[in-house]
C-alpha cells in the first residue's frame, strides 16, 4: 500500500548518511542518481510541452520530502530534510508500517503503468543480484503475486509490533524491513536519525546484516503461499501459477455472471412489479411522486422526494416489512415467558428523588392547531384513503394511528417522518402466559392546561351542564411487569392530580381501580394501542353509575368479533413476535334501535340513517370499526327518553365507549377533540347538551390534548350552531 | 443519495454501471463518471452542488499556479491562497455557527449566530483538495492539466461524501489509465455489499440499542447500562462507518480505482498508537503527512504537533466541544504511550494491553457521543459507578439484560466481524493450494454476498434510522 506514503517514504534510508553500509543487493546511489536524471528529464519536458508528451517514466517513488521552509524547490534526494518531527510523536512507533505491508493491487500488473514502482519495492524486499535481474524477477514476482492476491487476504497481523520485529517481514512484506533487517530498528534510526537512534535505544544503530529468508511459519496461510510462490518461481514451475491463473478468471466470470444476473433481475423487477401505494401496516398513503418545480428542486425537496417515492412504495412493500421484522427477530433468544423488550428510548422515571417533572406545555412535534379560527380543511392527520379496508361504509380517520398527542416527558413520541416511518420511543413488547404484548410507557405528568381548559369551559357554560372528566389509562398501567415499574408512572397517580386541580363542580372519575379488577379479561389490545370495547365497556358502566343514568348489561349486547387483528403496536415496535401472534378483536353490537347520523369535522352532515360500526374493518384496522375513525363528528338518537343530551369530546380510546350508552343518553354527541371545528360553548348550548364527558387517553390528557380544548372554546366564539339533520326534516 | 438506499442501489447504481460499460473508450467512460459523480452529488445538495464545483475549479486552477510558477516564491504564495481558501470554505460552513456561539458565550456580545447548513462531505473533498495542492508544491504528484479529470478525482461518488479520503496520487494513474477486469467487478461488487451489510444488517441495528438507552437522558440508567451502551455504540460508530468505506471501495473498483484500505479492524489494536493506525487511516495520515511534518512550533514541535493534531482531528468530527475533547483525549494517550516508551509497552501481558486499550477507545467513544456536556458529565458519572452514589442509580437493570437477550446474536456477530476473522475464513479458501476449495471459496462468497444483499434490501424496505452517522462531516 505504498501509494498512501508516496513521497514520504519514511522506510527510505535517510539519503547523505555518509560512512554508512549501504546494502549490497542495491545500489542507492546509483538510483538515486537515476531518479534525480529522470526528474530532471521530465522537468525540462514539462517546460517545454506538456508532461504526457514526456516519455520519460516519472517516480513516485518519490524522494524524501524537502522542507517546507527551504524554499528550494529542486529536487534534492540526498539531502536529509531539515524538518522531520518524529513521526513516532503522533502515531506511535511504526507508523502505519504494517498498513504499509498491505498487498497494492493489481494494476500494478494490468497497466504495467510502474515500472519504477515495482522496480523499487521488490528490489528492496528481495535481495537481487544486479539491478537487471532485480528488475525482471521482481516484474514477474510482483505481478503474479498481487495478480493472484487481489484485495483479498491482507495479511491481518495479530500484533502490528510483532510482525514488524519478526524477522522475516521482510520477505512476508515486501516493502518494509527492507534489507531484510528489523523493521523497527530501521524505522526508528530512519525516524530519528543516527542521534535520535541512539538516544532512543542507547546504542549506535547497526545496519543489521541481510539474511536469506527462513522458512516461513507453517500456521500463516499467506506466508506458505508467498514462500511457495517465490519458489515457483525459482523452480520454473509456472504451469501451476498460470493453472490457477486461468482458474481465477474463469471463476471471476462466472461469479460475475451470477452477479449481474442476479442484480439486474432485482432492478428489473423492482421496475416491472406494480408499485405499492398504500401500507396497511402503517396506515397511511405511500409516497407519491412529487411535482417537479425549481423552488423545490433547489430546496432539496423535489430529489428527495423522488427517492423517497421510490423507497416508499417498493413492490409487496407490507410483506417486506414483515419479512425484514421477523429477520429482525432473530438477533436475539427466543422470548421466554415474562420476557421483555425495548423499542425506541426508554429512561427511569421512578426511584427518583425528584417528583415528577412537570409536562411542558407546548412539547415539540406536537401539531396544535392554529388559536384563531377553525382548522381549515379536515384531519390533520389519517390521510388514509377512503377504502382503505374494502368497505364502503369505512371512513378516512385516525383510529389507527396513534393519538397524535402525548409529550409526556419520555415519550417524545417523534414526528412521523417524510417517508412514514414510524419512529416511536417508550415502547415495550412483553410476553405474557404465552402471549405477546405491546405496551407503550407513561412518562408522567399533570395535565394542567387540560384542568384550566376544563375549569375555563365550566365557567363559560354553568351549572346547568354537567361536566365529567374520564380519562382512560394506558395498557401499561395494568399489564407492566413489577419490576420494571421504574420505567413508567402510575397514571392513576397522574389522574388524580390533575383532577385536583379541577372545579369542584366538574365531576371527575378514575377508572383505574374499576379496570384493575378485570385485569384477567381482555379489556386491552395485546397488539394495538387501544383498548378493547370491554374495556371501554366497564369505564362506560363507571360513567352510567356516577351519571345516574339506565344501562344496559353487556349481556344484552350481541358480540361479534374481528380475527387476526394486529395493531398499531406492531408498527410502532416492528416486532415480529406481536404480528405472529394476533388476537381477536372483540366487538359489542346494541340490540337496543338507535340511528346514527355523521357529519364531518365542520358538522355539516354527510349522511344520516347509519349505525354506529364500520363494516369492512379487519387485519391491522378493527379498531377502526368503531365510528370508522376518529374524522366524523357522529350523532346518536336511541329510544331513551330521559332528556339527557351526552356529547363526548374524545380521542380514539372514546370511540369504543359509544355504543355502550345508547340505553343510557337520548341523544350522543361524539366529537374529536383534536379535528372539531365549531366553537365548543355554542356547541354545547346549540345542541341543548346536558352532560359534557371528557374521556381520552392519558396522553392526551397530560399532553397537549389541553391546549386544543382551550382552542375549541376560543375557535369561532359566539357563533350559532344549527343541526343539519334537524333542518332537513 | 446515500448509499444504503434503494434509490442508490436499484436505480442511481445500475444506470451508471450501464452507462459506463456502454462508454467504450476511457474518456467517454471518465465523462460517465463525472456526470453521474455530480448527479450524485447534487441530488443531495441542488444548491451547493456549485460549492464542489467552485471547490474544485478553484483547486486546480491553483494546482496549474502552481506548476507554472514552480521554483519561484509564487508556487509558495499559490499554494498557500489555495489552502486558506480551502480551510475558509471549511471554517465558514462548518464552524461558523460553533465559533460565533462560543464568542457569543465570551464576549456577551450577542452576535447573531449562523444558520448554515453544513453541504454533505464538505469534510472529505476539502481535505483531498488540500492533500492534491500539497502534493503538488512537493511534487509528489504531477499537477492535473485537464479540469475534468481533476473534478473526476474530487467527485467520484463512491468515496465523495463520507470518504475515505483519497489522495491523488492513489488515482493519479488511473484516472488517465485503467482497466476493470472481470476480477475486479466481481469483487468490488461483493466487497460493497459486504459494505452494506455491515451498515444495514448490523449498523442500523446496534443503533437501536444506543438509542434506548442513550436516546434520551441518561440520568438514572445504570452503571453496567452505561458500559453496555457505550461498547455497543462504539460497535455501532465502527460498522456504520468502515461499512461506508467498504462501499467506497468496492464501489470505486468496480469502475477500476483502486483506494486505500481506511479500517483494518481497529479493535484488534493493543495501543492506542496502533488503534490510530488501524482507525480511519486516511484521515490519520492525512493529518501526520501535512499537520505533523509542518515546522510551526519550532523547538516544541515534537509535543506541541502533536497536541495540534489531535485537536484538529477532533475538530474535524464535529463543531463542538465534546469532539474536541475526544481528540485531545487520544492525543494525551498517544503521548502517555510515546513517553513510556515502547519497550516498557512491550513489556506489558497482552491480555493487559487489550484491556487498556479497549477500555481508552470505548470511554472516548462515550465522549464522541455526548455533544450535550452536561450528559457527557452524567455520562462520566455512571459508567464510573459514582452516579449510584449521586443519583442513587442501580449498579444494574433490567431492561439492560433485557436488551442484551434480545440482541445477543447481533452484539455476537459484530464483536466477531470487528475482530480479524472473516479474512482469516476467506485466505482458508482463496489462498488454498487446492483449486477446489479455491473455486468454491469463489462462488460461496458471491452466494454468500447475493443473500446478504436480499436481506439488506428487505432491511432497506423499512428504512427508520438509515441516516448515515458520518453525514454531518
Amino acid at each position: 500500500m505504498e501509494g498512501r506514503y508516496r513521497g514520504m517514504d519514511y522506510r527510505r534510508r535517510p539519503a547523505g548518511e555518509e560512512g554508512r553500509p549501504r546494502p549490497q543487493a542495491w545500489d542507492w546511489d546509483a538510483y538515486y542518481a537515476q531518479l534525480a536524471q529522470e526528474e530532471a528529464q521530465h522537468r525540462t519536458a514539462g517546460q517545454g510541452g506538456t508532461p504526457e508528451a514526456t516519455p520519460a517514466p516519472r517516480s513516485y517513488e518519490a524522494p524524501p520530502r524537502p522542507a517546507i521552509s527551504g524554499g528550494q524547490m529542486a529536487y534534492r534526494p540526498q539531502t536529509q530534510p531539515t524538518v522531520l518531527v518524529d513521526r513516532e510523536g503522533s502515531y506511535g512507533a511504526q507508523p502505519y508500517e504494517p498498513l504499509a505491508a498491505q498487498p497494492r493491487h493489481a494494476s500494478y500488473v494490468e497497466g504495467a503503468a510502474r515500472p519504477t514502482r515495482q522496480r523499487v519495492a521488490v528490489g528492496r524486499g528481495h535481495e537481487v543480484q544486479s539491478n537487471d535481474q532485480a528488475l525482471a524477477a521482481a516484474a514477474r514476482l510482483h505481478a503474479e503475486r498481487y495478480a493472484a492476491y487481489e484485495e483479498a487476504p491482507a495479511p491481518q497481523p495479530e500484533d502490528a509490533y510483532a510482525t514488524a520485529r519478526d524477522p522475516n517481514a521482510g520477505a512476508y512484506y515486501p516493502y518494509q524491513g527492507a534489507e531484510g533487517g528489523s523493521a523497527e530498528t530501521a524505522s526508528a534510526y530512519e525516524a530519528y536519525g543516527q542521534a535520535g537512534y541512539q538516544e532512543a535505544y542507547g546504542q549506535a544503530y547497526e545496519e543489521p546484516a541481510a539474511q536469506p529468508s527462513e522458512p516461513l511459519p507453517e500456521d500463516d496461510p499467506i506466508a506458505a503461499w508467498e514462500a511457495q510462490r517465490a519458489q515457483e518461481q525459482g523452480g520454473g514451475e509456472r504451469q501451476s501459477l498460470t493453472k490457477r491463473g486461468r482458474l481465477e478468471k474463469k471463476m471471476s466470470l462466472i461469479v460475475l455472471f451470477i452477479l449481474t444476473f442476479t442484480f439486474a433481475l432485482g432492478t428489473v423487477l423492482m421496475v416491472i412489479l406494480p408499485r405499492s401505494t398504500v401500507s396497511k401496516i402503517e396506515k397511511r398513503e405511500l409516497a407519491t411522486m412529487p411535482e417537479f418545480s425549481l423552488m423545490s428542486y433547489f430546496s432539496g425537496e423535489y430529489t428527495a422526494g423522488v427517492a423517497n417515492f421510490y423507497d416508499d412504495t417498493v413492490p409487496l412493500r407490507d410483506e417486506l416489512k414483515n419479512v425484514g421484522n421477523n429477520l429482525k427477530a432473530l438477533f436475539g433468544l427466543p422470548k421466554a415467558d415474562d420476557s421483555v423488550q425495548f423499542v425506541g428510548n426508554v429512561q427511569r422515571v421512578g426511584g427518583k428523588k425528584d417528583p415528577l417533572p412537570v409536562p411542558v406545555s407546548q412539547p415539540e412535534g406536537t401539531p396544535v392547531p392554529e388559536s384563531e379560527g377553525p382548522v381549515s380543511s379536515g384531519p390533520k392527520t389519517g390521510e388514509v384513503g377512503e377504502n382503505i379496508g374494502g368497505g364502503t361504509s369505512l371512513l378516512a380517520g385516525a383510529a389507527g394511528r396513534h393519538m397524535d398527542t402525548t409529550q409526556a416527558p419520555v415519550n417524545n413520541f417523534r414526528e412521523q417522518e417524510a417517508e412514514g416511518n414510524i419512529t416511536e420511543n417508550g415502547l415495550v413488547v412483553i410476553k405474557q402466559d404465552g402471549h405477546f404484548r405491546g405496551l407503550e410507557l407513561f412518562g408522567g405528568g399533570v395535565g394542567e392546561s387540560y384542568a384550566e381548559a376544563l375549569n375555563d369551559l365550566y365557567r363559560q357554560v354553568g351549572d346547568h351542564v354537567q361536566i365529567w372528566s374520564m380519562p382512560a389509562p394506558l395498557a401499561c398501567e395494568f399489564y407492566l411487569p413489577s419490576n420494571f415499574s421504574d420505567w413508567s408512572v402510575s397514571q392513576s397517580d397522574s389522574f388524580d392530580e390533575t383532577h385536583a386541580l379541577l372545579d369542584p363542580g366538574i365531576h371527575a372519575l378514575n377508572m383505574c381501580e374499576t379496570l384493575s379488577r378485570h385485569v384477567d379479561e381482555p379489556i386491552y389490545c395485546r397488539t394495538d394501542h387501544h383498548w378493547q370495547p370491554l374495556g371501554a365497556y366497564y369505564a362506560a358502566k363507571l360513567f352510567a353509575e356516577a351519571a345516574e343514568v339506565p344501562f344496559d348489561d353487556i349481556g344484552t349486547y350481541t358480540p361479534g368479533s374481528i380475527e387476526g387483528f394486529v395493531g398499531s403496536m406492531y408498527s410502532y415496535t416492528g416486532s415480529a413476535d406481536i404480528l405472529n401472534d394476533p388476537e381477536d378483536f372483540v366487538y359489542y353490537t346494541p340490540s337496543t334501535p338507535y340511528t346514527a347520523a355523521y357529519y364531518n369535522t365542520a358538522f355539516s352532515l354527510q349522511w344520516d340513517d347509519d349505525d354506529l360500526f364500520a363494516e369492512g374493518a379487519s387485519g391491522s384496522d378493527a379498531y377502526m370499526y368503531y365510528l370508522g375513525g376518529d374524522a366524523y363528528i357522529v350523532k346518536t338518537d336511541t329510544e331513551v327518553k330521559n332528556g339527557r343530551k351526552l356529547l363526548i369530546v374524545k380521542d380514539s380510546y372514546g370511540n369504543a365507549i359509544v355504543p355502550f350508552f345508547t340505553g343510557s343518553f337520548e341523544q350522543i354527541y361524539v366529537a374529536d377533540v383534536r379535528y372539531l371545528e365549531r366553537n365548543l360553548v355554542s356547541f354545547i348550548n346549540d345542541m341543548g347538551i346536558t352532560d359534557t364527558l371528557f374521556t381520552m387517553s392519558s396522553y392526551s390528557f397530560v399532553g397537549s390534548q389541553g391546549q386544543n380544548i382551550a382552542n375549541l372554546l376560543t375557535q369561532n366564539a359566539g357563533e350559532t350552531i344549527i343541526d343539519e339533520q334537524l333542518n332537513q326534516e | 443519495m446515500v448509499f444504503a438506499d434503494l434509490f442508490f442501489i436499484y436505480v442511481f447504481l445500475p444506470l451508471c454501471l450501464l452507462c459506463y460499460l456502454i462508454a467504450r473508450s476511457l474518456p467517454a467512460k471518465n465523462v460517465v463518471l463525472v456526470i453521474f459523480s455530480v448527479l450524485f452529488y447534487a441530488w443531495g445538495e441542488p444548491l451547493w452542488v456549485i460549492l464542489l464545483l467552485f471547490s474544485s475549479f478553484m483547486n486546480w486552477f491553483m494546482g496549474m499556479q502552481i506548476e507554472k510558477r514552480r521554483g519561484t516564491g509564487g508556487a509558495k504564495t499559490c499554494v498557500a491562497i489555495g489552502v486558506t481558501i480551502d480551510i475558509l470554505l471549511l471554517v465558514v460552513f462548518k464552524y461558523s455557527a460553533f465559533l460565533v456561539e462560543n464568542f457569543n458565550a465570551l464576549t456577551h456580545l450577542g452576535l447573531p449566530v449562523p444558520q448554515i447548513r453544513l453541504p454533505i462531505g464538505i469534510s472529505f473533498f476539502t481535505f483531498q483538495a488540500i492533500s492534491y495542492l500539497l502534493d503538488c508544491y512537493w511534487e509528489n504528484v504531477k499537477v492535473q492539466k485537464r479540469y475534468s479529470r481533476f473534478l473526476l478525482y474530487l467527485s467520484l461518488f463512491p468515496q465523495l461524501i463520507a470518504g475515505p479520503i483519497v489522495r491523488y496520487s492513489v488515482v493519479e494513474e488511473e484516472i488517465e489509465n485503467r482497466s476493470v477486469t472481470a476480477t475486479d467487478l466481481c469483487e468490488g461488487a461483493l466487497r460493497a455489499i459486504v459494505g452494506l451489510a455491515k451498515k444495514v444488517i448490523i449498523a442500523n441495528n446496534l443503533w437501536s440499542i444506543v438509542d434506548t438507552f442513550f436516546g434520551t437522558d441518561i440520568t438514572g440508567l445504570s452503571v453496567l447500562g452505561t458500559w453496555y451502551t457505550v461498547i455497543v455504540y462504539s460497535l455501532y460508530v465502527y460498522f456504520d462507518f468502515s461499512g461506508y468505506s467498504d462501499i467506497a471501495i468496492g464501489l470505486g473498483r468496480m469502475f477500476g480505482f483502486h483506494f486505500d484500505e481506511n479500517f483494518r479492524h481497529p479493535f484488534a489494536c493493543k495501543t492506542i498508537a496502533e488503534f490510530w493506525q488501524r482507525w480511519h487511516i486516511s484521515l490519520g495520515s492525512f493529518f501526520r503527512d501535512y499537520l505533523l511534518y509542518i515546522p510551526i512550533f519550532g523547538k516544541n514541535r515534537k509535543y506541541v504537533s502533536l497536541f495540534l493534531v489531535w485537536f484538529c482531528t477532533g475538530v474535524w468530527h464535529g463543531a463542538a466541544w465534546n469532539y474536541i475533547l475526544w481528540g485531545l483525549y487520544f492525543g494525551c494517550f498517544i503521548f502517555f504511550e510515546q513517553k513510556l516508551g515502547k519497550k516498557r509497552m512491550k513489556k506489558w501481558p497482552v491480555w493487559w494491553k487489550h484491556i487498556y486499550s479497549k477500555l481508552v477507545i470505548i470511554i472516548g467513544f462515550g465522549i464522541f457521543y455526548f455533544e450535550d456536556l452536561g450528559q457527557l458529565g452524567q455520562f462520566f458519572q455512571n459508567i464510573s459507578g459514582v452516579a449510584m452514589l449521586t443519583d442513587g442509580a442501580p449498579f444494574f437493570d433490567p431492561i439492560t439484560w433485557a436488551s442484551l437477550l434480545n440482541n445477543i446474536f447481533l452484539v455476537l456477530t459484530a464483536l466477531v466481524v470487528s475482530m480479524p476473522v472473516l479474512p482469516k475464513i476467506k485466505s482458508l479458501f482463496f489462498d488454498s493450494q487446492s483449486d477446489g476449495l479455491y473455486a468454491l471459496g469463489r462462488v460461496g462468497s458471491a452466494v454468500a454476498c447475493l443473500g446478504l444483499l436480499a436481506v439488506v434490501s428487505i432491511l432497506l424496505v423499512d428504512s427508520t434510522n438509515n441516516v448515515f452517522l458520518y453525514w454531518r462531516f
